[in-house]
């Protein structure tokens, strides 16, 4: 298995019910957009498996997941440096480039507390890349990071990525999402749009999302 | 006192007698509560019992005791003055023993082993401490009968009933305890008698004063039914000395 | 930066102050009646040595005991649901609330010689050191898993959920993850059970005795001693007090919240 396939997954929320069901070939880049409270964050967290699906079977490509939460999870006590290299995979060097690349050297002993929004966010990006996942998942991974270093961190996940990778970033950017493969459009819990974003731009199968291409 | 009598709309309008009571007359004590209070409706006699040091104590801080019946006259010494309303009236003797846990197999030269015996055999012992009357019955009983072998471990308890539940539960192999004591747990524990050297204390009772004359004469009455033959009978069957 | 302050209500101010008082008179009075003079001396006798380093001994095992196996129940019952654990975190709180000479008498039953302990080993823990730290114990666990179980329970886990995505063990985790975040929380309670283990009375003269040099603690001295000499019971009280003060002063503001 090497894609990723969710086969009539619900999705409990208190408002409604996600229901989804998507195929996304190894190697696609997938845009997830909505509105607030689509079911983004809940769609992608039951991907990871942070929270359980009522019903409906997920298959996830073999290989590491990464994810980049919005609120980042850096484990509080543990230095930078610690914290991209916890868990197992990971090895020296690697960690050493993509410590320098994501410009994180100077912050390696320094604890999350004492880092910015946008610096907590890099260190978080930095944990999922360094063990080059074949599923990455990125909730609204930029949204602090400050805008001259936006293309170089686009650039580095590039970079780590490995061939046959599947990227899933929740993004409440039209740019980013057209840049993407293909887009998969929530709203109140159900995808109005799974296509390439110049079909969706094109089609505007919902308002919000004519005004979001807009 | 008298305020209870003036509020008839009070539900237990009677006459309250406060006694404060060594822990080791719990059982004799409840006993004439029950036949005292059949026989005089409306009187209430309230049971205080305890360490008979601590309510000495309570009584010298002005606690609300109308009679105090320590185990030994001895405590009688350390209350102030002015609080003691009249002569001690006696009442029994009691007397202590050495007790070990029912089944106890103890190596013994004659049939019956010998408090001697019983400590050479013991490995824990529990006794009252110092400064509490079975406490000090115990010092003098210790340095009458010189030489006595001592067990590993002693637990010193602050009143007799401790003593004797730690016994009763046979979490110590021998205790010291009064002979009453010894009666209320038969069949849980054996006395081993201390022979001549066993020391004995006295039980008295007194008036605690000043209180309202009504509660003096509520509380001599009680008394003077504890000194009766009846109350004599009481003490008897619990196992005190006559007086 | 200081924050400005909304105003405090007259009645609240007087209900704080009478509560100082109430707390403050009988410490007041009991450092006046204490025999200064004579302090060193009262407290250097045998007994009382022997009694100090019983409580030392006793209340920082018991302490150290509440964390190794309190840390593990907290997260327990934080972070898993089956069936009964109402019913199990009722069991452990409720040495908190019941009479200490209760759960003596329970230890009795359960540690004793007659007990199942005793039936089981042929002796009892009774009139042991280790008696007197199961007691201990006991009674002072509660404090450390309340503590602690907080603030396990204010994380939601999905820290943990990181961890593991990221292929660490559920041992590390906890031992990485869990332990190190709810710290704070576990030295305030640690704190907390020493400080009751310290006071400990009713279990342990109930179920340990009060046996020179091996099971009485200060507290079990201080009774005795008041039967005897009074001075030395409040000697030793003034003891007491000076070592839990000196404890929660010290670590005041470093674990404890106060601000």
């Amino acid at each position: 298995m090497k894609g990723l396939r969710l086969v009539d997954v619900a999705i409990e929320r208190d408002e409604f019910t996600i229901v989804v069901s998507a195929t996304i070939e190894a190697g696609t880049t997938v845009a997830v957009v909505g509105p607030n409270g689509a079911g983004k964050t809940s769609l992608i967290e039951t991907i990871v498996g942070f929270s359980q699906a009522t019903a409906g079977v997920i298959e996830r490509p073999e290989g590491s997941i990464g994810y980049v939460p919005q609120d980042n999870l850096l484990v509080p006590h543990m230095t930078i440096r610690d914290n991209v290299g916890f868990g197992s995979g990971v090895a020296g060097p690697d960690l050493d480039r993509i410590m320098d690349e994501l410009l994180l050297a100077d912050l390696a002993r320094r604890r999350p507390a004492d880092l910015s929004g946008g610096e907590q966010q890099r260190a978080a990006l930095a944990r999922a890349l360094v063990r080059r996942p074949t599923l990455l998942l990125l909730d609204e991974p930029l949204s602090k990071v400050d805008v001259e270093l936006r293309r170089l961190t686009r650039t580095v996940i590039g970079e780590w990525a490995p061939p046959d990778q599947i990227l899933l970033v929740a993004t409440h950017g039209a740019d980013h999402a057209r840049e993407c493969d293909v887009v998969l459009a929530l709203e109140a819990g159900r995808v109005v749009a799974l296509e390439p974003a110049t079909v969706v731009a094109a089609r505007a199968p919902s308002r919000w999302l004519a005004e979001f291409f807009a | 006192m008298s305020l209870v009598l003036l509020t008839p709309a009070c539900s237990s309008q009677g006459l309250t007698v406060d006694v404060y009571a060594g822990s080791s007359l719990t059982n004799v004590l409840q006993s004439a509560e029950q036949m005292y209070e059949s026989r005089n409706e409306g009187v209430d006699i309230r049971l205080n019992l305890g360490g008979s040091n601590t309510l000495s104590r309570q009584i010298a801080e002005g606690g609300g005791a109308d009679v105090f019946i320590p185990a030994d006259a001895g405590v009688l010494d350390d209350l102030p003055a002015g609080r003691v309303g009249g002569e001690p009236i006696a009442l029994a003797t009691n007397r202590l023993v050495m007790i070990v846990p029912a089944g106890s197999d103890i190596p013994s030269a004659g049939g019956e082993p010998t408090p001697t015996e019983v400590l050479d055999w013991a490995g824990s012992l529990a006794r009252c401490a110092t400064g509490v009357p079975c406490g000090d019955a115990t010092d003098r009983w210790i340095t009458a009968s010189s030489g006595l072998p001592s067990p590993g471990t002693i637990t010193i308890e602050n009143n007799v009933r401790a003593v004797l539940t730690k016994v009763r539960t046979n979490e110590v192999d021998a205790g010291l305890v009064y002979s009453t004591d010894a009666l209320v747990a038969e069949g849980d524990v054996e006395v081993v008698p201390l022979g001549s050297e066993g020391p004995h204390t006295s039980i008295v009772g007194v008036i605690i004063g000043p209180t309202d004359p009504d509660g003096d004469s509520m509380g001599r009455m009680f008394l003077d039914y504890l000194a009766s033959d009846e109350g004599r009978a009481l003490f008897r069957d619990a196992g005190f000395g006559q007086p | 930066m200081t924050r400005a302050r909304s105003r405090t209500p007259v009645l609240v101010h007087l209900g704080a102050g009478v509560a100082v008082l109430l707390l403050a008179i009988p410490l007041l009075a009991l450092l006046v009646d204490v025999p200064w003079v004579s302090l060193i001396e009262l407290l250097s006798t045998r007994d009382s040595l022997d009694a100090l380093r019983v409580s030392l001994i006793v209340s920082l095992l018991a302490a150290a005991i509440s964390v190794v196996l309190g840390v593990p129940l907290a997260y327990l019952l934080a972070r898993s649901y089956f069936p009964g654990r109402g019913i199990l975190r009722a069991i452990v709180t409720v040495p908190l609330v019941l009479p200490p000479v209760v759960t003596g008498v329970a230890l009795l039953s359960g540690f004793g010689r007659q007990g199942w302990f005793g039936r089981l080993f042929g002796t009892g823990l009774p009139l042991t050191t280790a008696g007197a730290v199961l007691a201990a114990t006991i009674v002072s666990m509660p404090f450390l898993v309340i503590s602690v179980e907080g603030a396990f329970r204010s994380g939601d886990g999905r820290l943990e959920l990181m961890a593991s995505s990221l292929g660490v063990g559920p041992l590390e985790t906890f031992w990485r993850v869990s332990v190190p975040v709810a710290r704070p929380a576990i030295v305030a309670g640690a704190v907390l059970a020493w400080a009751r283990a310290l006071g400990e009375f009713g279990a342990t003269i109930t179920f340990a005795g009060s046996v020179q040099g091996v099971t009485r603690t200060l507290p079990l001295e201080v009774v005795l001693a008041y039967e005897q000499n009074t001075d030395r019971a409040l000697a030793l009280s003034v003891l007491l007090l000076a070592i839990s003060l000196a404890v929660l002063i010290a670590l005041r503001g470093r674990f404890l919240p106060s601000r």
